[in-house]
């Protein structure tokens, strides 16, 4: 087979070479492909739909805008606050109590309370039942996703770590500064604290994947399945201790552990783009 | 089908005549599935994409200019839905979806077969080795058939840069299908 590929006037021996390949064979269109489509038209006529259309695209626009205004607009002033040297929310609020009488205050109560094993155990075990329950939720909406990320974590255990130490650490950093610039005002004041709550979302798909991983261990599968079984569940109320146990011991270190405990997975999540595209051992 | 019953059939599903639209599905599912399938590179996904282009084109159909050939004013749909879904793969891994895109196993099933059989089409590796914008207006002009001026209404680029793409897409395609073993000649440049 000859094929010219210089200009235009061969056009046609190219497309003729094609051809003879074989490589301009149509594919043949898969049976469900127009039954699916129509179930999936509205029920409504075009002109009705085109303006439903129009009306989502509109809506989901000015979401956007909104949560990037209400991202960007307190962090500016936030900015613009610190480096005008006015003062915080957070500031005026320490100088109004006296900062170190607050501190004090705060920490004495605190460690009174803590102190308390009582307090600790009940905390401990809370912190527990809500890892155990996050990551179940994780696993049952996430079956497939969660079942790659795992996958890629046993295929490449220490890349993952590795990847994930970077990852959380340039979270941990780039949550910092936006906080720091957040707080510094009042309105950011509660949108710091959905950031706090999103930020922790990557760490708790982290414990879930790690957690995926150490279930397929336990029920020795190498190509696992996606169900949600018992090894899963167990894997999650084992990964859940440590950070629980640590709180017996101080709670940000309890903290810590989460962070440490989610370190592989969250560099399985990023290895297997989001358990989209799973790495295999075999 | 003539043209008349094909504008017969447009304005049916204009007035929500899913029936009629269905009717129009059959028609142009073949070129639809070919197009997706030649730019996005598996069943799976082209299934999928063949299914939203049709109704985004429902969606549309209202403002269907009948100046112009429905064949074409379909593929220009599916033209752009497709470059778009090309664009929003890097993002892929931000959906909420549960899909998983390639699960690698060991297990021989009639799943993994169809998968190997796609590996091997080697004049599918090469058209994706191309440029999504190169692959656009080759596989428009090879495999959808379509003349310059077809293309120009589909992509609503000017005849100079479709050309220029075509060419610059033949002398890749040409070169990749020699790679893949396809074709043994030296190619003349």
């Amino acid at each position: 087979m000859h094929i010219h590929s210089t200009n235009d006037e061969h056009d046609d021996a190219f497309r003729q070479a094609l051809a003879r390949s074989g490589a301009l064979d149509p594919r043949k269109p898969t049976t469900d492909l127009v039954a699916g489509a129509l179930r999936r038209l509205p029920h409504t006529s075009p002109r009705v739909a085109a303006r439903h259309a129009a009306l989502r695209q509109a809506l989901g626009r000015a979401a956007t805008v909104a949560v990037v205004a209400l991202l960007v607009i307190p962090a500016a002033v936030g900015a613009f606050n610190l480096m005008r040297g006015a003062e915080t929310p957070i500031g005026a609020f320490a100088s109004t109590a006296g900062q170190s009488q607050m501190r004090a205050a705060i920490l004495a109560a605190i460690g009174q309370r803590l102190d308390m094993s009582l307090v600790r155990a009940l905390v401990g075990a809370l912190m527990w039942l809500v890892q155990v329950m996050a990551v179940v939720l994780t696993l049952g909406f996430w079956p497939r996703r969660s079942a790659a990320a795992g996958m890629t974590l046993l295929a490449m255990p220490f890349r993952a770590f590795g990847t994930g130490l970077l990852a959380i650490g340039l979270l941990i950093a780039g949550v910092a500064a936006l906080l720091t610039l957040l707080t510094a005002t009042l309105a950011g004041l509660p949108i710091a604290a959905i950031v706090v709550i999103l930020a922790h979302l990557p760490v708790a798909l982290g414990i879930a994947a790690g957690a995926r991983a150490l279930g397929f261990r336990l029920a020795h599968h190498s190509h696992p399945p996606y169900d949600l079984d018992r090894h899963q569940i167990i894997a999650a109320a084992l990964l859940a201790l440590p950070a629980a146990i640590v709180t017996f011991i101080s709670i940000p270190a309890a903290l810590a552990a989460l962070y440490i405990l989610a370190v592989p997975g969250i560099g399985a999540l990023i290895h297997s783009q989001g358990g989209l595209q799973p790495v295999s051992a075999t | 089908m003539e043209q008349s019953d094909e504008y017969a059939l447009i304005k049916r599903s204009i007035d929500g005549d899913h029936e009629a639209f269905a009717q129009l599905m059959e028609r142009y599912a073949g070129s639809v599935f070919n197009l997706a399938y030649r730019m996005l590179g598996n069943v799976q996904e082209a299934e999928d994409a063949s299914q939203e282009i049709f109704l985004r084109a429902y969606t549309n159909l209202a403002r269907f200019d009948q100046e112009r050939r429905f064949s074409t004013w379909l593929l220009s749909i599916g033209s752009n839905y497709c470059i778009d879904r090309l664009r929003r793969r890097r993002f892929a891994w931000l959906t909420l979806d549960d899909v998983v895109l390639s699960v690698p196993t060991s297990a021989k099933g009639p799943e993994r077969s169809a998968i190997e059989r796609e590996e091997r089409d080697a004049v599918q590796r090469a058209l994706l080795s191309l440029p999504p914008t190169y692959r656009e207006i080759a596989v428009l002009r090879y495999w959808n058939d379509l003349s310059y001026e077809e293309i120009i209404q589909v992509t609503g680029l000017p005849e100079s840069t479709i050309k220029t793409r075509l060419h610059r897409a033949r002398r890749m395609l040409a070169e990749a299908l020699r790679a893949e073993g396809v074709v043994h000649e030296e190619i003349p440049s």
